[in-house]
């Protein structure tokens, strides 16, 4: 083991190659009308269900940075690149212990250091550790789409105390807002109990549920085709087509009723054990891909099947987007592989699956938040896709 | 005329996996009219909360008929397939209450010709028209092809109350053509409307639009639609806590308990559509129809399969073909009060099950009125499906509950 105390060079760290937005509000409200309607949104949040959160092995309440491939060397440096204040300079080199292994580094920081980040200091260190497997807590950390944490986890299973600490140890990723610290909280936590409930709180999830209300001089038919698709979206125009013949009265209609039959089934749901009978849990490229099937094609499990499926039967859009358009996020440049996909459904909210895991729900979203979640390397190129009609 | 519906076990065999118990009905007796419509039901309250609603009337994609038309399945006239030698065809017709003389002419040339082990009637347009409602249906039953689609063996249902209640959403038919059907409809006396002459209206009616009209027209259904009001004050735990306890019984309308808690916090909501209250399948499938792509061979997704997949997040293939297994494992008889997702299920007086839906609140419930792919899933009143169901003097309605150690 070669382990020592890290010494630091100042470096400035004010060229970050990429921008940090202040998160925007998102207040509930009755928008204009637009082409689909004035649709209000209500948020909710959704925790996985206890049973759920049971089944990931708990972390060792200890914080690890690891650098797969990274000589000691390379990673003081790295840090040296990071911070552009003396006082923290000083800080991290007597607060983190380093462990060089033979085929990874391994970084040891102490809780009173991790609390004492910077968000742009903190923002570059853990951009770092995301391009590794090894650090799930920085690949995927937890999203908050709000800068107000104490309302994000206003009646949420967090034990009372931990608010504050999250919210000095949140750091910006595009317009949301990313933690990554869950081990330091463990640390804090006395009874198993109190451990359960912060791994709740950490799947939680935020989505909203929408309402279409639709005037008495509203024009209906132009209002409902924009949420018809023609065909694709005929399992839900049974109702659709009562609210045309209610011309001349003020109606309204929760969009839940307008989507097609499976995301209504999956809306606000985690995945289910059953759902993962196939040997993987649904992804983002299967939802897309089966927004408008009646029932789930199972070989889009399979990312690349899904993706090929969709490019196959849609054609390239540019915004603006409509209702049913699958959104590839990609990895920036001409080979950028989607990195992600979700369905448009109107004032940029996306009916969206963000990640494979049983603890992520399918939830309504506005696509700049789904883009942060992709965008700790880099921003993603939105790219959008609509369904070819059948000749 | 009103005719008595029995809520008692008393005088009901039971159906053949179910054993009658001696258990008292929550309610005794209850009467309904189909030939009126129910009684409104603008919401429902209780331990569920306060549930108010809306009443839709909901018709099939016209997707559904596209081929139908197409291939004008509905032209070449009414045609009754009696099976069995022509004596037997005119006793059919005689028990019918027909006529000697119309008899004589419908069993001789060229109204009649002898294939295949029966005799094929075409009816005139006079005789057609001039049928009475109860010779309609002692005759109906018993003409049609041997196949799901005969509106003979399978007549549509008309809504309670008819005609003038179908007709409170814009259809496209020419008067002539619903008084048309208005004439040709049939029942008992108190009980449901049907009508069984398709192809006679169709071939009269002007061209495939109104013929598109006409056949969703015929299928349409009331739809429910029922949202949760929540109280302005939410801080009493143990009110959220009865709430969230109603909607999930047994643990089993997880998601839908996990909805209803988000919606409690934010005071913002005070009113949420009950489509996110029911478990998964239900919400995939309310207000929609089913297709041909759910259905395994003839066996299409129809009211056991639908009741019995009530708390299934997947509705099992296995329960198009018998629900049996199921029923006798899994279920016991239910105690009132009424439990959301209760089976519920109308027994004739013979002891068939003629229908099963699930119990969601009050006297609201999740129903597909029968397997034909034109039905389909609705909330509606109890006495609605009781009502499309009435064919006889009474039936009985049995509850039915998942035993404590099923989720599903």
């Amino acid at each position: 083991m070669n382990a020592r105390r890290l010494l630091f060079l100042a470096m400035a760290a004010t060229t970050l190659p990429w921008a940090v937005h202040p998160p925007p509000g998102h207040a509930s409200g009755l928008p204009e009308s637009a082409p689909w309607g004035r649709v209000e949104r209500e948020e909710i949040f959704l925790e996985a269900p206890t049973e759920r959160v049971a089944l990931v092995p708990l972390p060792a309440s200890r914080t690890v940075w690891r650098f797969p491939g990274r000589r000691l060397e390379e990673v003081t440096s790295f840090f040296d690149d990071s911070v552009n204040r003396p006082e923290l300079l000083r800080a991290m080199q007597s607060q983190i212990a380093l462990q060089e292994l033979p085929r990874e580094t391994r970084a040891f920081p102490q809780a009173e250091l991790l609390r004492a980040l910077p968000p742009l200091n903190r923002r570059l260190i853990y951009r770092e550790l995301a391009r590794f497997d090894a650090n799930p807590f920085h690949r995927q950390p937890v999203f908050l789409d709000s800068d107000d944490v104490a309302a994000w986890y206003a009646r949420s299973s967090l034990p009372p105390g931990f608010l504050t600490r999250i919210e000095t140890m949140i750091y910006p990723v595009g317009s949301s807002w990313a933690f990554s610290d869950f081990p330091s909280l463990l640390r804090q936590t006395e009874t198993e109990a109190e451990e359960t409930a912060l791994r709740q709180a950490m799947t939680r999830a935020r989505s909203f549920l929408l309402t279409l209300h639709i005037g008495a001089r509203d024009d209906r038919s132009a209002l409902l085709a924009y949420w018809s698709l023609g065909d694709f979206a005929e399992l839900s125009r049974p109702l659709r087509e009562t609210l045309a013949f209610e011309e001349g009265t003020e109606t309204s209609v929760d969009l839940t009723h307008l989507l097609p039959p499976l995301p209504r089934r999956l809306l606000h749901t985690f995945p289910s054990a059953r759902d993962g009978l196939e040997g993987e849990y649904p992804d983002a490229f299967w939802t897309s891909a089966n927004f408008f099937e009646p029932e789930p094609d199972p070989s889009f499990r399979d990312r690349e099947a899904a993706i090929a499926h969709i490019t196959a039967t849609r054609r390239r859009v540019e915004p603006p987007w409509l209702f049913g358009d699958v959104i590839f996020l990609r990895d920036p440049g001409p080979e950028g592989r989607p990195v992600h996909a979700c369905v448009y459904l109107a004032d940029d909210l996306v009916f969206t699956k963000n990640r494979r895991s049983p603890l992520v729900p399918w939830v309504v979203m506005d696509l700049d938040h789904v883009a942060a979640r992709f965008s700790l390397l880099s921003a993603p190129v939105r790219e959008g896709w609509r369904i070819t009609p059948v000749p | 005329m009103a005719w008595a519906l029995g809520f008692s076990l008393a005088n009901a065999p039971a159906p053949a996996w179910a054993q009658p118990e001696t258990s008292p009905p929550q309610n005794a007796r209850r009467t309904i009219d189909p030939g009126a419509p129910p009684r409104p039901l603008s919401g429902v309250s209780g331990p569920w909360g306060q549930i108010v609603l809306r009443e839709r009337i909901i018709e099939p994609p016209g997707s559904y008929y596209v081929d139908y038309l197409r291939e004008r399945r509905w032209s070449g006239g009414t045609v009754w397939r009696l099976p069995g030698t022509v004596e037997e065809a005119r006793d059919t017709l005689r028990r019918a209450g027909l006529p000697v003389r119309t008899i004589d002419m419908l069993t001789s040339f060229p109204q009649m010709s002898e294939t295949e082990g029966a005799c094929h009637i075409v009816p005139p347009s006079e005789t057609l028209l001039t049928l009475q409602p109860r010779q309609r249906l002692l005759l109906y039953p018993h003409v049609g092809e041997s196949h799901a689609n005969d509106p003979f063996l399978n007549p549509y249902v008309l809504l309670a109350g008819g005609i003038p209640r179908m007709t409170r959403r814009p259809h496209g038919i020419a008067p002539a053509r619903l008084a048309l059907i208005e004439q040709l409809s049939y029942g008992a006396p108190g009980a449901a409307r049907l009508f069984s002459d398709l192809r006679f209206v169709l071939e009269r009616a002007q061209d495939d639009g109104e013929r598109m009209a006409i056949l969703k027209f015929l299928c349409r259904e009331i739809a429910l639609e029922a949202f949760l009001e929540l109280p302005e004050d939410r801080e009493d735990p143990e009110a959220r806590q009865s709430l969230l306890d109603y909607w999930n019984p047994g643990g089993r309308n997880a998601s839908g308990a996990a909805l209803l808690a988000a919606a409690w916090d934010n005071p913002r909501i005070r009113r949420l559509d009950l489509v996110h209250l029911l478990p998964p399948e239900p919400r995939k499938r309310l207000n929609s129809y089913a297709t041909i792509e759910a259905s395994l061979a003839h066996a299409a997704p129809d009211c056991f399969s639908t009741a019995f997949s009530f708390f299934s997040d997947h509705s099992p293939t296995r329960f198009l073909e018998t629900i049996t297994p199921a029923l006798n494992e899994r279920y016991e008889r239910a105690e009132a009060p009424w439990q959301f997702g209760d089976l519920v299920v109308l027994v004739s007086r013979e002891g068939r099950w003629l229908h099963a839906c699930n119990h969601v609140a009050g006297e609201l419930v999740f129903t597909k009125n029968g397997h034909s792919l034109g039905r389909p899933w609705v909330l509606q009143s109890l006495d609605e499906v009781l009502s499309a169901y009435l064919g006889d003097e009474s039936l009985s309605v049995y509850f039915y509950r998942l035993k404590p150690a099923y989720r599903e």
